[in-house]
This record gives structure tokens, sequence and C-alpha cells, in this order.
């Protein structure tokens, strides 16, 4: 267990927020303002408190989903279509089946849905060896437009008494504290199971080394779909929590890419379980702020996509630190030869610009 | 002009941003780096190149504007895969959401406050007299300048790759970048200029989408081609010129499926995931090993 790790993963976060900071000067922002707004808006007042608190369990759960795969280095992207499939399982349970559903037969269902969406990517992985990150990718692509017929005006769960493409709203809710508490088992179960038990030694051994652990006689094939399979149930889980706590209602685009935030989540955290919960916490404060700051001065979403995204770019810089030091060392060295190098490509460049309308005439 | 041509010449203007992502692709992982943010220098180069034909009222200095962005990401992502050495798969998977995230705020900060419905003339088919008028044939003879280019880009790629010197050095170092560092080879800058060839064949496919087809902006336009092109170039076994014939193949399925919504009752949102399925389908087909998969794909150089 390294913790310097966790020192260089928030350095990252600190490098992301300060470009995203200057991604809004750009538009000509108050970059204080923005940054005000987001801390307002997540832990700043009581709803914004209990709104990145609600987030946190879903966010907490989309991160776990990713902890085991990306220990073996299979880099699923999944989880964002196992979250649609899994709330559309709870959806069509409580629609088509109102006299058997509460909370638990509807997140049974969506486990399952969820599951079964990571066991296909899991087959085209082993059986065929299919770029798992291709696949996970379609089928994301397939889950949503799934979704999206579900929901549309031909599909059986659609809310007729109103006028968009949406669900009936759920009729459950999740007390945070029981979400809390699920997720924080959840969390020490992963723990334990990636380290205290035969199973975790070998998903850890297979991602380190995989010749070695597979001469070693363990079971990769049998440990990948187990890997999947898990995955696929935690992030159908989530989609579940992220109706009953956040949108309420099933629509095509209810998930704003949060299946991809478990990346950034996974990678800050260093793939560990137990450190998911600080990790996603903070994505979660960054996604109420964010929205709190799209409702004060129309800044979108998107904007805080792109800071989550600038983040799992950094956070992987912490392994390659000492390439980083290094490579920066020598442009430090070498900088004046650099500088003359940039100062010749672009006076050779500028000479050909200006030369380019002469040897045109001259053509002429 | 019968249904056969209507569909072929539907089916080259899906098939174009593959081959140029395809041949990008090419060059960068034949030099051993996996490029997967593809998908994201596509949807930026698409976003900015849009805009700048919007400003400019100039197809022309939109391309530019793509290329300019393609080469940038191309140039950031090299120093981060070939100099910083992160891993590759997951750095890609990082620049594929920034520039979703990017690309969408750059419209959301330029486009957006000129109101609803601005758009741009895309480029115009340039129909050869004469030649257009042949059944099947006759398809390639209706394109525009940009797919007309893509395919003569992939034939010349396939030329640099094969035939030059340079495309003997950037075949050596995705084999084996250890000897070829022995040879004075410089293996980074090599692989470098491969990364920034494929950013701006990136942008160019990028560039298409906005300006050379539907001259809109959606929001994530290119819906998941870039990833396409990832399944292409593995199915044409890193060959530019096999990877036209690729794109045609998922292009099929692209164009039948709009087909398919005009003709049968099928709800359209089903038929929107038939090229996804057929992908994958796709790609369960492609044999386990490729003997001309590079050797070293994906793993950095360390050392030299």
């Amino acid at each position: 267990m390294k913790y310097e790790n966790y020192l260089y993963s928030g350095l990252a976060i600190l490098l992301a927020v300060f470009l995203g900071g200057l991604l809004s000067l750009m538009v000509g922002f108050d970059v204080l303002l923005v940054y005000r707004y987001l801390i307002q808006g997540s832990i700043g007042t009581l709803w914004g408190f209990f709104n990145t608190a609600d987030r946190w369990v879903v966010f907490v759960l989309i991160g776990l989903s990713m902890v085991i795969p990306f220990k073996m280095r299979i880099w699923t992207l999944g989880a964002e279509g196992q979250i649609y499939m899994g709330a559309l399982a709870a959806t069509y349970i409580f629609t088509l089946y109102p006299s058997y559903a509460n909370i638990i037969v509807c997140s049974m269902a969506a486990i399952l849905l969820g599951g079964l969406w990571g066991i296909i990517a899991g087959i085209l992985k082993i059986k065929f060896d299919a770029d798992e990150i291709v696949t996970t990718l379609f089928m994301n692509y397939i889950a949503i437009f799934i979704t999206g017929y579900f929901v549309g005006p031909e599909g059986s769960l659609r809310d007729t008494s109103q006028a968009g493409n949406q669900s009936l709203p759920i009729p459950y809710n999740l007390d945070l504290l029981t979400g809390a508490l699920i997720v924080l088992i959840l969390a020490f179960l992963l723990y334990f199971l990636m380290t205290r038990t035969t199973i975790g030694y070998e998903i850890r051994a297979l991602g380190s080394n995989p010749q070695a652990a597979e001469y070693a006689g363990m079971k990769r094939n049998r440990l990948v779909m187990l890997a999947m399979a898990i995955s696929g149930m935690i992030a159908g889980l989530s989609g579940v929590f992220l109706m009953t706590n956040i949108t309420r209602i099933l629509v095509i685009d209810f998930s704003p890419g949060y299946g991809y935030i478990g990346i950034g989540i996974t990678m800050l955290a260093d793939i560990h379980a137990i450190a998911v919960l600080p990790f996603a916490f903070f994505f979660s404060m960054l996604y109420s702020g964010g929205e709190y700051l799209n409702i004060r001065t129309g800044l979108p979403i998107t904007f805080i996509n792109t800071i989550m995204a600038m983040v799992i770019i950094f956070s992987l810089l912490k392994n390659n630190f000492r390439h980083a030091v290094a490579w920066s060392r020598r442009i430090y060295r070498d900088r004046q030869q650099v500088l003359t190098r940039i100062k010749q490509a672009i006076s050779r460049s500028m000479d050909a610009i200006r030369q380019f309308p002469r040897s045109k005439e001259v053509a002429e | 002009m019968t249904v056969v041509d209507s569909m072929l010449i539907s089916m080259l203007v899906a098939a174009t941003p593959l081959i140029f992502a395809a041949t990008g692709l090419a060059y960068a992982e034949r030099s051993g780096v996996l490029n997967i943010g593809i998908e994201g220098i596509m949807l930026v180069s698409a976003s900015v190149g849009f805009t700048a034909a919007v400003y400019f009222q100039n197809i022309i200095v939109g391309v530019i504007a793509a290329l300019v962005v393609g080469f940038l990401f191309g140039l950031v992502m090299s120093i981060f895969a070939v100099y910083l050495k992160v891993d590759q798969t997951v750095m890609g998977i990082g620049f594929w959401l920034a520039g979703q995230g990017l690309s969408s705020y750059f419209w959301w900060a330029t486009i957006y406050p000129l109101g609803e419905g601005v758009s741009v003339t895309p480029f115009q088919p340039i129909i050869i007299p004469g030649l257009s008028e042949i059944p099947i044939i006759g398809a390639f003879m209706n394109q525009n300048v940009m797919t007309y280019g893509a395919i003569a880009l992939a034939i010349i790629s396939l030329y640099i790759l094969r035939r030059t010197s340079f495309g003997l050095r950037v075949r050596a170092v995705g084999e084996n970048p250890w000897g070829t560092n022995l040879l004075g080879v410089n293996v980074s800058r090599t692989r470098c200029i491969c990364m920034i060839i494929s950013g701006l064949f990136g942008g160019l496919a990028g560039s298409f989408y906005t300006l050379g087809t539907t001259g809109i902006w959606a929001d994530n336009i290119t819906s998941g081609a870039g990833f396409i092109a990832i399944a292409i170039i593995k199915l044409a076994s890193w060959n530019p010129v096999w990877s036209i014939f690729g794109s045609l193949i998922f292009s099929f399925f692209i164009s039948i499926q709009f087909q398919l919504q005009l003709t049968t009752e099928i709800p359209f949102e089903l038929l929107l995931t038939l090229p996804y399925i057929v992908s994958i389908g796709i790609l369960v087909f492609i044999p386990k090993v490729r003997k001309s998969k590079p050797k070293s794909l994906g793993i950095p150089f360390e050392g030299g």
C-alpha cells in the first residue's frame, strides 16, 4: 500500500480543477465565482449536501463496479450500459408487475440484468478475444437504444400521461442511511475479497503478471467471467439507486455519462475498494456543484465532464511520476536548444507561408 | 439511378470518416502506440472545424482548423504515451472523454449563443461527367472531395508504410523498438510523428461529420465511429487499403439501417443498434492470433 500515490491523486485533482477554471476563464467567467458556486452547491447548503450525499451512494457503487476488472487490467467501459439495463429491469418490474414489486425485488432484477450485460462482454472477451473496450462501449450504445425503445412511443414502459418519452416515476425511496450502509458494507466486502481470499490473490496475480499466473495454474477465463459478472451486478444496482435517489424516472439520457465517472474514481483510488469512498465523494461534489453552477451561471454539465476526463488523464501520471520528472528536467536542461528549435520551426513555416503566394504568381 | 447505386453512394459517404480514422490508426498502431482516443480527436475537430467554418463562412478554413486540432491533440497524446510512458489504454479513454466534454463545451461557448439552426453548406459532390453514368462504378464517381481524398490518402499511406524508409522505420519500431533503437533510429521521435499523423487523420475524419455531410453540429455526432475504426483496422490487419473495404462493410450496415427505417415497421430505436451489434459480431470473427499484429503494440519503450 503506497500512501504517497494518494498525494499524487490529490495533485491530479488540483491540476484538473485548475485547468477547468482556465476553461471557464476563456469563456469569460469569473473563476473564483465558479469555484465558489461549485462548493456552495455541493457542501455549502443543506440541500446541496443531501444532493451530494445521494450522488455519493451511486458513485461509490459505480466506482466499486470497476475495481475487480481494473485490477485484472480489463478496461471495461460497460458501467454506463449496465446502469441503463439495471434501471430498465427495475422499471419493467414495477410498471408491469406492481403487485409483486418492492425495492428489493426491483434491485434483484437490476442486479441480474446488469450482471447478464457484464457476462456477455466477458464471454466475448474469453471466447473470441474481442477487445473489451470496443465491445463494452458498443453494448452501452445498445443498452441506451433498448431503453429508448422501452420508454418510447411504441414501448410498454412509457408514461402515457406525459408528453415526453419517459417512464412512470419510481414509487420507492431509498433512505440515505440505508444506502450509505449498503455501500460501506459492499466496499469492505470487496476489500476483503481482494486482499484476504484466494480469488483476490489470483485476480491480483493475473493483473500484475498474466503469463506467470496462468503458468501457476490459475484459471484466467473463469476469473474474467467472475470479474465481469460482479462488475455488471454492482453497476446494475447503481442504476436503481440512481433512479430512486436522483432522477426518479427513466428517460433516454437519464445518466449523463455517469458510468464513465467510475473510471476516474477507480484510477484516483489506485484501484483500491476502500479508497473509492472518498474519491467518489469528490466526484459527487463536483457533479452536484456543477448542477448548481448550471442553474446559477449557465455553464453546461459538459464542463464538469471535461474536468472529470482531465482527472483521468492526470491520475495516470502518478505511476509515471519519475518519467514526468525526468522528462521535464530534460526539457529544462535543454531549454535553450528546445527554444531555438521551436523558433527555427516557426520561422521556417512563416517563410513558407510568406513565399506561398509568390511562388503561385511565378507559376502563373 | 437504381437502388443499388443510391445505396452505394450513401455507403461511401458513411465510410469516409471510417477510412480516415482507420488510416490514421494504421500509422499509430504500426508504430506500436494504441490510439483509443481517436474518437475524442474526431469530436473536438468536428466541433472546432464547424465553428471555424461558421465564423469565416468558409469550409476550407474549417478543415484547416480541424487539422490544427488534430495536430495539437496528437502532440499532447504522444507526449503522454511516448515520453511519459503512461498506460495507453486508460490514456485513450481519458482523451476520448475529454474530447467528448470539450467538443460540446466548445460548441456551447461559440455556436450556442448564435441561436438555433446554425449550419454551413457542406462540400458538394463532384460529379465526374460520363463516368458517373456507369452503374456500380458510377457511385464512386459521384462523391465530394473528402471521399476521394480519403481513398487516395489510404492508398498513399499504404505506399508510405510499405515502400519508403520512413514506413520501414515505423514498422520496425512497432515490431522491435529495442533492436531498432540499436540501429540508430530514434524510437520516441518516430512514434511521436506517427501519433501526430494519426491525430491529423482524426481531424480530417471529424471534420467530415460537420463539413462533409450534414453541415450541422449535434452532441456526440460521431457516435462511436472512432471505436468502429479501431475494429476496422484490426479486421484489415493494419493495412490502410484493406481498411477501405472494411469501412464499406461497416458502412453498409449503417446505411441499410436508414433504408430499413423507411421501408419496415421495426421500431427505429432497435434499428439504431444494428451497426453496433454487427460491429461486435465482426469483432468476434477476427481470428485470435494475427500474424500481422505489431509485436510491441501498446508497450511503452523503456530505455534508449
